[in-house]
């Protein structure tokens, strides 16, 4: 498998039009359910992810590649840059009303027994404020301080937003058991 | 369950749903945007490619050209050659032909062609430096093109006060073969023919001087 990408990588840095095809298909679910999280929308998200493949292949020359996952995680960023400048456009998270940070007591919500596409899709319904931060800091592990430089909001908004994304997000998760989602 | 592990697991899920969820439907959709926008790119690419050959091709063209020795100055200090109408026993064909088919075959040949008026020279037509016909004559080898334009004469026919008078003069440089002199002297006459010059195109006459000969070329 690492010979494949690096074959591909090379071909890529060459201007392939197979490798970077084939670049795109090793990537394009992971990459476009990245962009979904983000921006929900199927259609928005597309065209994130085009725009983020666009600037893959067009700076993929200088990637210097160490192992797979390191490639992955390129790709990554670069598509979450790419929703959050467009998230940046559409939205002011400055003006996103909010409350300082409470501690807020969250019922017990036995994730392990949910299924993972289900908290996927519940995310993805989240308010664009608790979704964006709760990305940001929980999935992609940024701290509250790059948060608040990378979306220009005060650090104890981004605390505030992620304790009330995790309230909204497990209201979401309790009626999994009586929905019995994708246990059949 | 402590509020870091419930972080985890949602983490963990997630990445889980991110590598599993397939979403198909829409790939072809994707990748032909991808490559609309990579084609621009590579279309500039061939255009600024384009355009700088041409660029090089035409200043190669212009090198060569200039390579030529050819020198266009402004012959104003030829002045009475310019000025004085042309005697009737000059304006002889035969004698001009002499000179170029082999009365000087080893001297210094200098040709000098005239482009004057007409014989009445009630008119007065401008010939500017860069004309069509002074580009022309530039390009023989081994001529000098002297180009004076819009010289002011005395009309003395018409009683008018002055008029312009263009001309220009060629002249071969000397030292040169015979026979060389004589193609090349054909070579700016066929130029001239190009230049709209040609129904009576003729040699009338050269001078005493055997390095000269003038020319009269009508439209």
């Amino acid at each position: 498998m690492q010979l494949l990408i690096t074959e591909i990588l090379e071909g890529c840095k060459k201007g392939n039009n197979k490798a970077q095809r084939s670049l795109f298909d090793f990537y394009y679910n992971p990459m476009l359910n990245v962009c979904i999280r983000y921006v929900k929308e199927q259609m928005e998200a597309e065209d994130l992810l085009s725009q983020g493949f666009t600037k893959v292949f067009k700076n993929i020359s200088q990637f210097i590649y160490q192992h797979e996952y390191g490639l992955r995680a390129w790709i990554k960023k670069i598509m979450i840059n790419e929703c959050l400048m467009f998230l940046r456009k559409k939205n002011n998270f400055y003006l996103v009303p909010l409350t300082e940070a409470d501690e807020i007591t969250i019922e017990d919500v036995k994730l392990e027994h949910i299924d993972a596409h289900y908290i996927f899709q519940c995310i993805a319904e989240l308010p664009v404020g608790y979704r964006t931060v709760l990305n940001l800091y929980v999935i992609e592990g940024y701290s509250h301080l790059e948060i608040s430089t990378l979306l220009n909001i005060k650090e104890a908004t981004s605390r505030s937003q992620l304790n009330k994304a995790k309230e909204a997000l497990k209201h979401k998760l309790l009626p999994y058991k009586s929905m019995s989602y994708g246990k059949r | 369950m402590e509020k870091g592990s419930f972080e985890r697991m949602l983490r963990d899920k997630v990445l889980q749903a991110e590598s599993t969820l397939a979403q198909t439907a829409s790939k072809e959709q994707v990748w032909n945007a991808i490559q609309q926008k990579q084609q621009p790119k590579r279309k500039w690419y061939y255009a600024i490619t384009a355009i700088l050959v041409v660029i090089g091709v035409v200043s190669v063209l212009y090198v060569k050209e200039d390579k030529m020795n050819t020198v266009a100055r402004n012959a104003g200090v030829e002045k009475p050659l310019v000025v004085e109408p042309l005697e009737p026993q000059i304006l002889q064909p035969s004698a001009s032909t002499k000179l170029v088919e082999g009365g000087h075959k080893k001297s210094p040949h200098a040709v000098l062609i005239k482009k004057l008026e007409n014989k009445s020279l009630t008119e007065s037509t401008s010939l500017p430096k860069e004309s069509t016909a002074v580009v022309l004559l530039s390009k023989v080898e081994n001529v000098v093109v002297n180009a004076a334009v819009n010289i002011p004469i005395e009309n003395k026919i018409q009683s008018i006060a002055a008029t312009l008078v263009p001309e220009f003069t060629v002249q071969f440089k000397r030292g040169r073969p015979a026979d060389e002199v004589e193609m090349q002297t054909k070579e700016v006459i066929a130029r001239l023919k190009k230049f709209k010059l040609s129904k009576n195109t003729s040699i009338l006459a050269n001078t005493n001087e055997k390095q000269k000969g003038l020319f009269k070329i009508k439209f």
